[in-house]
């Protein structure tokens, strides 16, 4: 885990454009609730350093590095979940899809295998 | 360092859809309570286990407390939350058409009076010299970093430029021209 003080730097280079572009039009409460969850997690991650030391509800690990914010405080919300990238050692967050738990399986498939695309051009 | 604008525009751009800014902000006014909970229980290295703990409750209420947006959250559960966090709540009531300078004007007398309050502490402890010593600093600290801020403000405006404060010759441009006029300096110097 890298050392508070230096900043996190959220970024889109791999997000699934289409896909959020959908889903921001069909789920619009929820798409913004989870960009919002985003900002609290980015602010999270400069105050303690890492993913691993802090604790929220809606945050949670998918392994490999991958992890998934939910929505919050949107009353009878269709149940969403935004990937995220977390690399300790660049300090980048960077943003891969959103999905809700139909299509889970497979966003974490895809997320897993971009993760291990970025890990492998870390090496 | 990523700021809260690049992800509301990350936001934006991703939806294909300048509109989403807006919601946004209103989402992020909507649930300011509930993060500012999250972000004090992390700061003191609680889990939601923790916290249900402190207050006799199960952790699936914690869950739905932060879970919620601010219009949700009920008031007990608040000051329970706070009080299980060990934190201190002050609530400000003010009109919603309270312009910003009299917003400063209520801070500023919020100061003062916590300056007050810890300089009757150092006059109850006189004796022990080390705490005094520790307030003294403590209030050239309070001063340096109100003017490094006042000075940062100061200098947007666009009829200053930039500024700095300096111990032998006060507020100065950086060229070293005095800024204030004397009518601007008998409002900085008047009390609010």
């Amino acid at each position: 885990m890298g050392d508070a003080g230096e900043s996190w730097v959220a970024k889109e280079d791999y997000a699934e454009r289409n896909t959020f572009k959908t889903y921001g039009k069909k789920h619009r409460r929820e798409y913004v609730a989870c960009f919002d969850n985003l900002k609290l997690i980015v602010s999270l991650l400069n105050q303690h350093g890492g993913p691993g030391s802090f604790h929220v509800g809606f945050f949670r690990s998918e392994g490999e590095e991958v992890y998934r914010i939910g929505q919050t405080g949107v009353s009878h919300a269709h149940e969403t979940r935004l990937y995220i990238h977390i690399d300790d050692k660049t300090r980048h967050v960077q943003v891969l899809t959103i999905g809700d738990k139909t299509t889970q399986g497979d966003d974490i498939r895809r997320c897993h295998r971009t993760a291990r695309m970025l890990k492998g051009k870390d090496l | 360092m990523t700021t809260v604008n690049s992800i509301d525009n990350m936001a934006a751009s991703l939806a294909d859809d300048e509109s989403i800014k807006k919601d946004m902000a209103i989402h992020a006014a909507d649930c300011r309570l509930t993060h500012l909970l999250i972000v004090l229980r992390n700061a003191g290295g609680l889990t939601q286990r923790d916290v249900a703990k402190k207050m006799k409750c199960d952790a699936s209420k914690i869950s739905r407390i932060e879970a919620g947006s601010d219009k949700q959250l009920r008031w007990g559960d608040v000051v329970s939350y706070l009080g299980a966090l060990n934190v201190r709540m002050s609530v400000l009531v003010d009109a919603q058409d309270l312009d910003t300078s009299a917003r400063i004007k209520h801070h500023i007398f919020a100061i003062d009076g916590l300056l007050k309050e810890l300089s009757d502490m150092a006059r109850k402890c006189g004796e022990d010299a080390a705490f005094c010593a520790g307030i003294d600093k403590f209030y050239h600290e309070v001063l340096w970093n109100f003017m490094r801020r006042f000075c940062d403000c100061y200098s947007r405006l666009p009829t200053v430029g930039p500024v700095m404060v300096t111990p032998d010759k006060g507020l100065t441009t950086i060229a070293g021209q005095d800024q204030f006029s004397p009518a601007s300096r008998e409002a900085v110097a008047a009390p609010v």
